[in-house]
Protein backbone atom coordinates (compact mmCIF):
# COMPACT_ATOMS: atom_id res chain seq x y z
CA UNK A 1 0.00 0.00 0.00
CA UNK A 2 1.33 3.56 -0.77
CA UNK A 3 1.26 6.91 0.95
CA UNK A 4 -1.18 8.24 -1.56
CA UNK A 5 -3.87 5.57 -1.12
CA UNK A 6 -3.62 5.75 2.53
CA UNK A 7 -4.26 10.00 2.19
CA UNK A 8 -7.44 8.93 0.21
CA UNK A 9 -9.05 6.22 2.86
CA UNK A 10 -7.98 8.88 6.03
CA UNK A 11 -10.14 12.01 3.83
CA UNK A 12 -13.22 9.48 2.95
CA UNK A 13 -15.61 10.23 5.76
CA UNK A 14 -17.15 7.15 7.44
CA UNK A 15 -20.42 8.13 7.22
CA UNK A 16 -22.19 10.27 4.78
CA UNK A 17 -25.51 12.19 5.24
CA UNK A 18 -27.67 9.30 3.16
CA UNK A 19 -25.90 7.26 5.83
CA UNK A 20 -27.13 8.61 8.73
CA UNK A 21 -30.93 8.83 7.13
CA UNK A 22 -31.03 5.44 6.29
CA UNK A 23 -30.07 4.75 10.10
CA UNK A 24 -32.45 7.25 11.87
CA UNK A 25 -35.25 5.83 9.44
CA UNK A 26 -34.43 2.09 10.95
CA UNK A 27 -34.34 3.18 14.46
CA UNK A 28 -37.36 4.70 13.88
CA UNK A 29 -38.53 1.95 12.29
CA UNK A 30 -37.96 -0.19 14.96
CA UNK A 31 -38.77 2.09 18.07
CA UNK A 32 -42.71 2.76 16.42
CA UNK A 33 -42.74 -1.53 16.25
CA UNK A 34 -41.74 -2.12 19.60
CA UNK A 35 -44.19 0.53 20.76
CA UNK A 36 -46.86 -0.96 18.93
CA UNK A 37 -46.49 -4.04 20.35
CA UNK A 38 -45.89 -3.27 24.03
CA UNK A 39 -48.32 -0.94 24.31
CA UNK A 40 -51.70 -2.19 25.93
CA UNK A 41 -54.36 -0.27 24.16
CA UNK A 42 -57.54 0.46 26.24
CA UNK A 43 -60.66 -1.40 24.83
CA UNK A 44 -62.96 0.64 22.65
CA UNK A 45 -66.34 -0.28 21.95
CA UNK A 46 -66.98 0.28 18.51
CA UNK A 47 -70.64 0.59 17.34
CA UNK A 48 -71.87 0.20 13.78
CA UNK A 49 -75.05 0.77 12.54
CA UNK A 50 -76.67 1.45 8.46
CA UNK A 51 -75.94 5.20 9.41
CA UNK A 52 -73.96 5.04 12.21
CA UNK A 53 -70.37 4.79 13.36
CA UNK A 54 -68.40 5.73 15.91
CA UNK A 55 -65.95 4.42 18.39
CA UNK A 56 -66.14 4.72 22.49
CA UNK A 57 -64.19 4.34 25.55
CA UNK A 58 -65.06 0.89 27.46
CA UNK A 59 -64.69 3.00 30.59
CA UNK A 60 -66.55 6.22 29.93
CA UNK A 61 -70.36 6.14 31.06
CA UNK A 62 -72.35 6.96 28.18
CA UNK A 63 -76.09 5.96 26.77
CA UNK A 64 -76.20 6.02 22.88
CA UNK A 65 -79.77 6.09 21.86
CA UNK A 66 -79.82 4.81 18.36
CA UNK A 67 -82.79 4.62 15.41
CA UNK A 68 -84.01 1.05 17.15
CA UNK A 69 -82.30 0.29 20.20
CA UNK A 70 -80.29 2.64 22.66
CA UNK A 71 -76.73 0.90 23.98
CA UNK A 72 -75.37 2.03 27.54
CA UNK A 73 -71.61 1.87 28.29
CA UNK A 74 -71.16 2.02 32.10
CA UNK A 75 -68.62 0.25 34.16
CA UNK A 76 -66.41 -1.01 31.85
CA UNK A 77 -69.68 -3.68 30.01
CA UNK A 78 -71.62 -2.62 27.42
CA UNK A 79 -75.79 -3.58 26.92
CA UNK A 80 -78.60 -2.63 24.46
CA UNK A 81 -82.48 -1.79 25.59
CA UNK A 82 -85.30 -0.18 24.36
CA UNK A 83 -84.86 -2.56 20.99
CA UNK A 84 -87.45 -1.84 18.76
CA UNK A 85 -87.06 -5.27 16.38
CA UNK A 86 -89.20 -8.13 17.14
CA UNK A 87 -86.83 -10.72 18.24
CA UNK A 88 -85.37 -8.55 20.75
CA UNK A 89 -82.01 -11.15 21.43
CA UNK A 90 -80.05 -8.07 21.40
CA UNK A 91 -81.26 -7.20 24.80
CA UNK A 92 -81.48 -10.90 25.67
CA UNK A 93 -77.51 -10.90 25.41
CA UNK A 94 -76.95 -9.01 28.76
CA UNK A 95 -73.95 -7.04 29.12
CA UNK A 96 -70.81 -7.92 27.51
CA UNK A 97 -67.36 -6.92 29.07
CA UNK A 98 -64.69 -8.66 27.39
CA UNK A 99 -62.67 -7.55 24.15
CA UNK A 100 -63.87 -9.48 21.39
CA UNK A 101 -67.53 -10.23 22.42
CA UNK A 102 -70.46 -8.22 20.54
CA UNK A 103 -74.22 -7.93 20.62
CA UNK A 104 -75.34 -8.01 16.91
CA UNK A 105 -79.12 -6.85 16.16
CA UNK A 106 -79.89 -8.42 13.11
CA UNK A 107 -83.39 -6.93 11.97
CA UNK A 108 -81.80 -3.26 12.72
CA UNK A 109 -77.98 -4.07 11.31
CA UNK A 110 -76.48 -2.92 14.60
CA UNK A 111 -72.98 -4.26 15.55
CA UNK A 112 -71.81 -3.20 19.06
CA UNK A 113 -67.99 -5.10 19.53
CA UNK A 114 -65.44 -4.68 21.93
CA UNK A 115 -62.26 -4.14 20.39
CA UNK A 116 -59.11 -4.25 21.92
CA UNK A 117 -55.79 -6.48 23.28
CA UNK A 118 -57.99 -9.58 24.61
CA UNK A 119 -56.62 -12.87 24.61
CA UNK A 120 -59.82 -14.62 23.02
CA UNK A 121 -60.46 -14.07 19.08
CA UNK A 122 -64.06 -14.98 19.33
CA UNK A 123 -66.66 -16.32 21.43
CA UNK A 124 -69.39 -18.81 20.95
CA UNK A 125 -72.77 -19.67 22.52
CA UNK B 1 -15.28 0.91 -1.45
CA UNK B 2 -17.61 3.63 -0.91
CA UNK B 3 -20.58 2.58 -3.07
CA UNK B 4 -20.72 -1.17 -1.52
CA UNK B 5 -20.92 -0.12 1.54
CA UNK B 6 -24.00 2.19 0.59
CA UNK B 7 -25.45 -0.85 -0.76
CA UNK B 8 -24.89 -2.93 2.28
CA UNK B 9 -26.38 -0.14 4.60
CA UNK B 10 -29.77 0.31 2.07
CA UNK B 11 -30.24 -3.67 2.09
CA UNK B 12 -29.52 -3.80 6.11
CA UNK B 13 -31.83 -0.65 6.52
CA UNK B 14 -34.49 -2.45 3.91
CA UNK B 15 -34.49 -5.49 5.73
CA UNK B 16 -34.65 -3.98 9.61
CA UNK B 17 -37.38 -1.33 8.47
CA UNK B 18 -39.25 -4.17 6.49
CA UNK B 19 -39.23 -7.21 8.54
CA UNK B 20 -40.53 -5.41 11.97
CA UNK B 21 -42.96 -3.60 10.33
CA UNK B 22 -44.97 -6.37 8.45
CA UNK B 23 -44.48 -8.21 12.15
CA UNK B 24 -46.78 -5.07 13.25
CA UNK B 25 -49.06 -5.19 10.57
CA UNK B 26 -49.60 -8.97 11.30
CA UNK B 27 -49.90 -8.64 15.59
CA UNK B 28 -52.95 -5.33 14.68
CA UNK B 29 -54.40 -8.74 12.63
CA UNK B 30 -57.66 -6.92 11.53
CA UNK B 31 -56.57 -6.10 8.26
CA UNK B 32 -59.58 -5.73 7.08
CA UNK B 33 -62.72 -6.60 9.09
CA UNK B 34 -66.57 -5.72 8.31
CA UNK B 35 -70.00 -6.55 9.06
CA UNK B 36 -73.09 -7.58 6.67
CA UNK B 37 -76.75 -8.55 7.16
CA UNK B 38 -79.11 -10.33 5.03
CA UNK B 39 -82.85 -10.49 6.30
CA UNK B 40 -81.77 -13.78 8.64
CA UNK B 41 -78.46 -13.32 8.39
CA UNK B 42 -75.29 -11.47 10.37
CA UNK B 43 -72.20 -11.53 8.37
CA UNK B 44 -68.68 -10.26 10.38
CA UNK B 45 -65.08 -11.24 8.73
CA UNK B 46 -61.88 -10.41 9.80
CA UNK B 47 -59.51 -11.22 6.64
CA UNK B 48 -56.21 -10.86 5.39
CA UNK B 49 -54.75 -12.06 2.10
CA UNK B 50 -54.88 -10.50 -1.53
CA UNK B 51 -58.32 -9.22 -2.25
CA UNK B 52 -59.92 -9.22 1.31
CA UNK B 53 -62.80 -6.69 0.20
CA UNK B 54 -63.43 -8.69 -3.14
CA UNK B 55 -63.89 -11.40 -0.88
CA UNK B 56 -66.22 -9.82 1.32
CA UNK B 57 -68.70 -8.28 -1.36
CA UNK B 58 -68.81 -11.97 -2.22
CA UNK B 59 -69.78 -13.29 0.76
CA UNK B 60 -72.13 -10.54 1.23
CA UNK B 61 -74.07 -11.57 -1.80
CA UNK B 62 -73.51 -15.49 -0.78
CA UNK B 63 -75.51 -14.76 2.45
CA UNK B 64 -78.45 -12.40 0.46
CA UNK B 65 -78.85 -14.61 -1.98
CA UNK B 66 -79.77 -17.84 0.86
CA UNK B 67 -81.41 -15.56 2.02
CA UNK B 68 -83.34 -14.64 -1.13
CA UNK B 69 -84.18 -18.80 -1.97
CA UNK B 70 -85.09 -19.76 2.11
CA UNK B 71 -86.17 -16.71 4.32
CA UNK B 72 -89.19 -17.16 5.65
CA UNK B 73 -89.53 -13.19 7.00
CA UNK B 74 -90.20 -12.13 3.66
CA UNK B 75 -91.73 -14.05 0.42
CA UNK B 76 -88.80 -16.19 -1.03
CA UNK B 77 -89.00 -19.98 -2.49
CA UNK B 78 -89.12 -21.71 1.03
CA UNK B 79 -91.95 -19.69 2.09
CA UNK B 80 -93.51 -20.03 -1.40
CA UNK B 81 -92.86 -24.06 -0.73
CA UNK B 82 -94.49 -23.37 2.65
CA UNK B 83 -97.86 -22.16 1.05
CA UNK B 84 -98.57 -24.66 -1.30
CA UNK B 85 -100.86 -27.06 -1.68
CA UNK B 86 -100.32 -30.45 -1.81
CA UNK B 87 -98.55 -31.66 -5.23
CA UNK B 88 -98.20 -28.47 -6.07
CA UNK B 89 -94.24 -28.40 -8.23
CA UNK B 90 -92.49 -25.09 -6.53
CA UNK B 91 -89.27 -24.52 -8.53
CA UNK B 92 -87.01 -23.31 -6.02
CA UNK B 93 -83.10 -21.55 -6.34
CA UNK B 94 -80.11 -23.99 -5.96
CA UNK B 95 -79.69 -22.83 -2.37
CA UNK B 96 -83.00 -23.96 -1.37
CA UNK B 97 -82.90 -27.55 -2.91
CA UNK B 98 -79.25 -28.17 -1.51
CA UNK B 99 -80.16 -27.30 2.06
CA UNK B 100 -83.25 -28.99 1.35
CA UNK B 101 -80.93 -32.15 0.46
CA UNK B 102 -78.73 -31.54 3.04
CA UNK B 103 -81.44 -31.73 5.80
CA UNK B 104 -83.06 -34.84 4.74
CA UNK B 105 -79.64 -36.55 4.50
CA UNK B 106 -78.94 -34.94 8.32
CA UNK B 107 -82.47 -35.58 9.26
CA UNK B 108 -81.43 -39.59 8.69
CA UNK B 109 -77.81 -39.36 10.28
CA UNK B 110 -78.97 -37.95 13.01
CA UNK B 111 -82.41 -40.60 13.71
CA UNK B 112 -84.52 -37.44 13.35
CA UNK B 113 -82.78 -35.09 15.75
CA UNK B 114 -82.05 -32.43 13.17
CA UNK B 115 -85.16 -31.93 11.79
CA UNK B 116 -86.29 -28.97 9.46
CA UNK B 117 -89.68 -29.83 9.71
CA UNK B 118 -90.35 -28.62 13.29
CA UNK B 119 -92.25 -25.56 12.38
CA UNK B 120 -95.49 -26.41 13.32
CA UNK B 121 -94.20 -27.36 16.43
CA UNK B 122 -91.71 -24.28 16.83
CA UNK B 123 -95.08 -22.32 16.76
CA UNK B 124 -97.44 -24.82 18.55
CA UNK B 125 -94.80 -24.45 21.93
CA UNK B 126 -94.63 -20.79 21.18
CA UNK B 127 -90.59 -20.84 20.66
CA UNK B 128 -90.63 -19.08 17.74
CA UNK B 129 -88.10 -16.00 17.57
CA UNK B 130 -91.32 -13.28 17.78
CA UNK B 131 -93.21 -15.76 20.41
CA UNK B 132 -90.15 -15.86 22.50
CA UNK B 133 -89.27 -12.33 22.26
CA UNK B 134 -92.75 -11.75 24.12
CA UNK B 135 -92.17 -14.77 26.24
CA UNK B 136 -88.35 -14.41 27.44
CA UNK B 137 -88.84 -13.52 31.09
CA UNK B 138 -87.15 -9.60 31.62
CA UNK B 139 -83.53 -9.17 32.81
CA UNK B 140 -85.74 -8.24 36.45
CA UNK B 141 -86.54 -12.02 36.26
CA UNK B 142 -90.03 -11.47 35.23
CA UNK B 143 -92.04 -13.56 33.26
CA UNK B 144 -95.71 -14.40 32.11
CA UNK B 145 -96.67 -18.11 32.14
CA UNK B 146 -98.61 -19.02 28.63
CA UNK B 147 -100.16 -21.99 28.03
CA UNK B 148 -98.85 -25.11 26.87
CA UNK B 149 -100.15 -27.53 24.42
CA UNK B 150 -101.83 -31.28 25.15
CA UNK B 151 -99.89 -33.73 24.79
CA UNK B 152 -102.76 -34.94 22.12
CA UNK B 153 -101.95 -32.05 20.28
CA UNK B 154 -97.96 -32.51 20.20
CA UNK B 155 -98.46 -35.87 18.89
CA UNK B 156 -101.18 -34.50 16.11
CA UNK B 157 -98.75 -32.26 15.01
CA UNK B 158 -95.87 -34.25 15.06
CA UNK B 159 -97.23 -36.55 12.39
CA UNK B 160 -96.52 -34.46 10.05
CA UNK B 161 -92.70 -32.60 10.99
CA UNK B 162 -91.23 -35.03 8.36
CA UNK B 163 -88.80 -33.43 5.90
CA UNK B 164 -90.03 -36.77 4.16
CA UNK B 165 -93.23 -35.49 2.93
CA UNK B 166 -91.59 -33.30 0.50
CA UNK B 167 -90.07 -34.95 -2.39
CA UNK B 168 -87.41 -32.86 -4.55
CA UNK B 169 -87.01 -32.84 -8.12
CA UNK B 170 -84.05 -31.80 -10.49
CA UNK B 171 -85.06 -31.37 -14.10
CA UNK B 172 -83.17 -30.01 -17.00
CA UNK B 173 -80.92 -27.55 -14.40
CA UNK B 174 -83.99 -26.15 -12.53
CA UNK B 175 -85.23 -27.41 -9.33
CA UNK B 176 -88.64 -28.19 -7.68
CA UNK B 177 -89.92 -28.89 -4.70
CA UNK B 178 -93.22 -30.67 -3.78
CA UNK B 179 -95.17 -31.53 -0.70
CA UNK B 180 -96.98 -34.68 -0.17
CA UNK B 181 -98.82 -33.53 2.52
CA UNK B 182 -100.42 -29.70 2.44
CA UNK B 183 -99.33 -29.54 6.47
CA UNK B 184 -95.84 -30.01 6.46
CA UNK B 185 -93.54 -26.50 6.34
CA UNK B 186 -89.61 -26.34 6.27
CA UNK B 187 -87.47 -23.85 8.21
CA UNK B 188 -83.80 -24.31 6.98
CA UNK B 189 -82.98 -21.90 10.09
CA UNK B 190 -80.52 -24.70 11.86
CA UNK B 191 -78.63 -25.05 9.30
CA UNK B 192 -78.24 -22.41 6.39
CA UNK B 193 -75.67 -20.49 7.92
CA UNK B 194 -73.40 -23.16 8.44
CA UNK B 195 -74.11 -24.18 4.91
CA UNK B 196 -73.63 -20.14 4.07
CA UNK B 197 -69.89 -20.41 6.31
CA UNK B 198 -69.32 -23.75 4.18
CA UNK B 199 -70.03 -20.85 0.67
CA UNK B 200 -68.12 -18.28 2.44
CA UNK B 201 -64.72 -20.73 2.69
CA UNK B 202 -65.01 -21.38 -1.11
CA UNK B 203 -64.53 -17.50 -1.69
CA UNK B 204 -61.52 -17.04 0.57
CA UNK B 205 -59.96 -19.88 -1.02
CA UNK B 206 -60.33 -18.25 -4.53
CA UNK B 207 -59.06 -14.65 -3.41
CA UNK B 208 -56.10 -15.19 -1.86
CA UNK B 209 -57.19 -14.87 1.65
CA UNK B 210 -54.37 -16.44 4.42
CA UNK B 211 -56.07 -15.88 7.57
CA UNK B 212 -59.83 -15.11 8.14
CA UNK B 213 -62.06 -15.13 11.09
CA UNK B 214 -65.80 -15.09 9.44
CA UNK B 215 -68.82 -15.27 11.82
CA UNK B 216 -72.30 -16.12 10.72
CA UNK B 217 -74.66 -15.67 12.91
CA UNK B 218 -72.77 -17.74 15.84
CA UNK B 219 -71.82 -20.11 13.07
CA UNK B 220 -68.02 -19.38 13.61
CA UNK B 221 -65.01 -20.73 10.76
CA UNK B 222 -61.39 -20.25 11.99
CA UNK B 223 -59.36 -20.14 8.09
CA UNK B 224 -55.47 -20.84 8.21
CA UNK B 225 -53.09 -19.56 10.79
CA UNK B 226 -54.36 -17.01 13.26
CA UNK B 227 -51.65 -14.40 12.35
CA UNK B 228 -51.56 -12.14 16.06
CA UNK B 229 -49.66 -12.98 19.33
CA UNK B 230 -50.55 -16.53 20.31
CA UNK B 231 -50.27 -17.69 16.66
CA UNK B 232 -51.17 -19.89 14.96
CA UNK B 233 -53.92 -21.06 17.45
CA UNK B 234 -57.28 -19.28 17.14
CA UNK B 235 -58.45 -18.95 20.93
CA UNK B 236 -62.01 -18.89 21.15
CA UNK B 237 -64.38 -18.47 24.13
CA UNK B 238 -67.53 -20.40 24.71
CA UNK B 239 -69.90 -17.97 26.87
CA UNK B 240 -71.28 -20.08 30.22
CA UNK B 241 -74.84 -21.45 29.71
CA UNK B 242 -75.43 -20.04 33.37
CA UNK B 243 -76.99 -18.54 34.93
CA UNK B 244 -79.39 -17.93 32.48
CA UNK B 245 -79.67 -14.51 31.04
CA UNK B 246 -82.28 -13.06 33.04
CA UNK B 247 -80.78 -14.04 36.18
CA UNK B 248 -77.83 -12.22 35.48
CA UNK B 249 -76.47 -9.20 32.88
CA UNK B 250 -72.86 -10.55 32.94
CA UNK B 251 -71.97 -12.80 30.40
CA UNK B 252 -68.80 -15.09 30.71
CA UNK B 253 -67.25 -17.41 29.54
CA UNK B 254 -67.39 -21.33 31.23
CA UNK B 255 -64.46 -22.18 29.58
CA UNK B 256 -61.83 -21.52 26.03
CA UNK B 257 -60.77 -23.58 23.17
CA UNK B 258 -57.09 -23.41 21.30
CA UNK B 259 -58.51 -24.35 17.66
CA UNK B 260 -56.00 -24.75 14.77
CA UNK B 261 -57.37 -23.25 11.32
CA UNK B 262 -59.81 -25.37 9.12
CA UNK B 263 -62.59 -25.32 11.14
CA UNK B 264 -66.15 -24.21 12.63
CA UNK B 265 -67.31 -24.39 15.92
CA UNK B 266 -71.16 -23.78 16.50
CA UNK B 267 -72.81 -23.48 19.73
CA UNK B 268 -76.71 -24.65 20.60
CA UNK B 269 -78.38 -24.19 23.90
CA UNK B 270 -81.13 -22.50 25.81
CA UNK B 271 -79.16 -19.58 26.37
CA UNK B 272 -81.54 -17.04 25.62
CA UNK B 273 -84.24 -18.76 23.93
CA UNK B 274 -86.63 -20.15 26.46
CA UNK B 275 -89.74 -18.79 28.77
CA UNK B 276 -90.72 -20.49 31.83
CA UNK B 277 -94.77 -22.20 32.56
CA UNK B 278 -95.95 -22.43 35.80
CA UNK B 279 -97.43 -25.89 36.12
CA UNK B 280 -100.59 -27.57 37.63
CA UNK B 281 -99.01 -27.55 40.78
CA UNK B 282 -96.95 -24.28 40.45
CA UNK B 283 -93.90 -25.28 39.96
CA UNK B 284 -91.34 -23.16 37.48
CA UNK B 285 -91.15 -25.61 34.03
CA UNK B 286 -88.23 -24.24 31.61
CA UNK B 287 -89.13 -24.35 27.82
CA UNK B 288 -86.57 -24.34 25.61
CA UNK B 289 -86.29 -23.74 22.23
CA UNK B 290 -85.10 -26.49 20.48
CA UNK B 291 -87.63 -29.26 19.49
CA UNK B 292 -86.45 -32.69 19.98
CA UNK B 293 -87.41 -36.08 17.92
CA UNK B 294 -90.47 -36.93 20.40
CA UNK B 295 -92.12 -33.38 19.32
CA UNK B 296 -91.44 -31.71 23.30
CA UNK B 297 -88.48 -29.04 24.07
CA UNK B 298 -85.23 -30.81 25.77
CA UNK B 299 -85.79 -31.06 29.03
CA UNK B 300 -89.45 -31.04 29.24
CA UNK B 301 -91.75 -34.40 30.04
CA UNK B 302 -95.20 -35.11 30.48
CA UNK B 303 -96.77 -37.09 33.42
CA UNK B 304 -99.00 -37.30 36.04
CA UNK B 305 -100.66 -34.87 34.63
CA UNK B 306 -98.66 -32.11 34.51
CA UNK B 307 -95.45 -30.61 32.39
CA UNK B 308 -92.19 -30.82 34.19
CA UNK B 309 -88.33 -30.43 33.37
CA UNK B 310 -86.95 -33.84 33.76
CA UNK B 311 -83.67 -34.30 35.68
CA UNK B 312 -81.29 -32.83 33.10
CA UNK B 313 -80.47 -31.69 29.66
CA UNK B 314 -78.23 -30.43 27.45
CA UNK B 315 -77.43 -26.44 28.45
CA UNK B 316 -74.66 -26.12 25.52
CA UNK B 317 -73.82 -28.19 22.75
CA UNK B 318 -70.59 -27.11 20.74
CA UNK B 319 -69.38 -28.99 17.84
CA UNK B 320 -66.22 -27.85 15.83
CA UNK B 321 -66.17 -29.81 12.36
CA UNK B 322 -64.48 -28.58 9.18
CA UNK B 323 -67.58 -28.59 7.63
CA UNK B 324 -70.13 -25.77 8.38
CA UNK B 325 -73.31 -27.16 7.31
CA UNK B 326 -73.02 -30.40 9.33
CA UNK B 327 -71.55 -28.46 12.76
CA UNK B 328 -74.92 -26.62 12.37
CA UNK B 329 -76.99 -29.33 12.02
CA UNK B 330 -75.65 -31.66 14.55
CA UNK B 331 -75.09 -28.49 17.56
CA UNK B 332 -79.14 -28.97 17.43
CA UNK B 333 -78.88 -32.58 16.96
CA UNK B 334 -76.63 -33.19 20.06
CA UNK B 335 -79.00 -30.89 22.20
CA UNK B 336 -82.01 -32.83 20.87
CA UNK B 337 -80.06 -35.57 21.65
CA UNK B 338 -79.07 -35.49 25.24
CA UNK B 339 -75.51 -35.93 26.43
CA UNK B 340 -75.35 -39.69 26.10
CA UNK B 341 -77.17 -39.78 22.66
CA UNK B 342 -75.52 -36.76 21.04
CA UNK B 343 -71.73 -37.75 22.47
CA UNK B 344 -72.17 -40.90 21.10
CA UNK B 345 -73.49 -39.19 17.83
CA UNK B 346 -70.01 -37.00 17.78
CA UNK B 347 -67.99 -39.89 18.29
CA UNK B 348 -69.70 -41.97 15.46
CA UNK B 349 -68.91 -38.91 13.25
CA UNK B 350 -65.49 -38.13 14.49
CA UNK B 351 -66.44 -34.66 14.94
CA UNK B 352 -65.08 -33.11 18.03
CA UNK B 353 -67.68 -31.21 20.77
CA UNK B 354 -68.32 -30.18 24.28
CA UNK B 355 -71.57 -31.04 25.63
CA UNK B 356 -72.74 -29.36 28.76
CA UNK B 357 -76.02 -30.68 30.75
CA UNK B 358 -76.80 -28.23 34.40
CA UNK B 359 -75.15 -30.89 36.22
CA UNK B 360 -71.62 -32.59 33.94
CA UNK B 361 -69.75 -31.70 30.76
CA UNK B 362 -68.36 -34.28 28.73
CA UNK B 363 -65.34 -33.95 25.87
CA UNK B 364 -65.46 -35.72 22.76
CA UNK B 365 -62.04 -35.68 20.43
CA UNK B 366 -58.79 -33.80 21.22
CA UNK B 367 -59.80 -30.67 22.25
CA UNK B 368 -56.77 -28.30 23.71
CA UNK B 369 -58.31 -25.91 26.68
CA UNK B 370 -57.04 -22.26 26.36
CA UNK B 371 -55.94 -21.00 30.33
CA UNK B 372 -58.08 -23.33 31.85
CA UNK B 373 -57.17 -21.45 35.10
CA UNK B 374 -58.78 -18.47 33.72
CA UNK B 375 -61.46 -19.77 31.62
CA UNK B 376 -62.31 -21.97 34.47
CA UNK B 377 -66.32 -22.45 34.60
CA UNK B 378 -66.22 -25.75 34.22
CA UNK B 379 -65.58 -25.77 38.47
CA UNK B 380 -69.67 -25.53 38.26
CA UNK B 381 -70.10 -28.93 36.29
CA UNK B 382 -68.85 -32.34 37.55
CA UNK B 383 -66.90 -33.94 33.89
CA UNK B 384 -68.49 -36.97 33.05
CA UNK B 385 -66.75 -39.51 30.85
CA UNK B 386 -68.44 -41.27 27.80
Amino acid sequence: MNFDSIKKVKRSKPFTVVDGIVIAVVVAAIAICLALVYTKKASVVRITAPDFEREYDLSSSTVIELEHLTVHIEGGAVWVTDADCPDKTCVAVGKIDRAGQSIVCLPSGVVVTILGEGDLQAGIG
Amino acid sequence: MKKNVSTICVFFALLFAVSPLTACAASGYSVFADAAFSDDMALTAKLVGRAPSTAFERMKNIISDIDGQVSLTHDSDLSRLNGASVGERVEVGEHCYRLFELSTEYYELTDGAFNAATAPLVKLWNVDAESLAELRPDLDGSYISPDLPTADEVAQTLAYCDPHLVESVEENGKYYLKKTDGRVKLDFGGIAKGYAVDLCVDVLDECGITSAMIDISGNLYLYGDYVGSGAPYWRVGISDPRPRAGQTLSRGYVCAVSLGGGVGAVTSGDYMRYYIHDNADGEKVYIPHIIAADGMPIGVEYSDGKWMNGDEWVISATVITDSGALGDALSTAVAALGIDGGGRLLQNLSCKGLIFTEKRYTILGEIELYKPDTYDGFKAYSYYEL
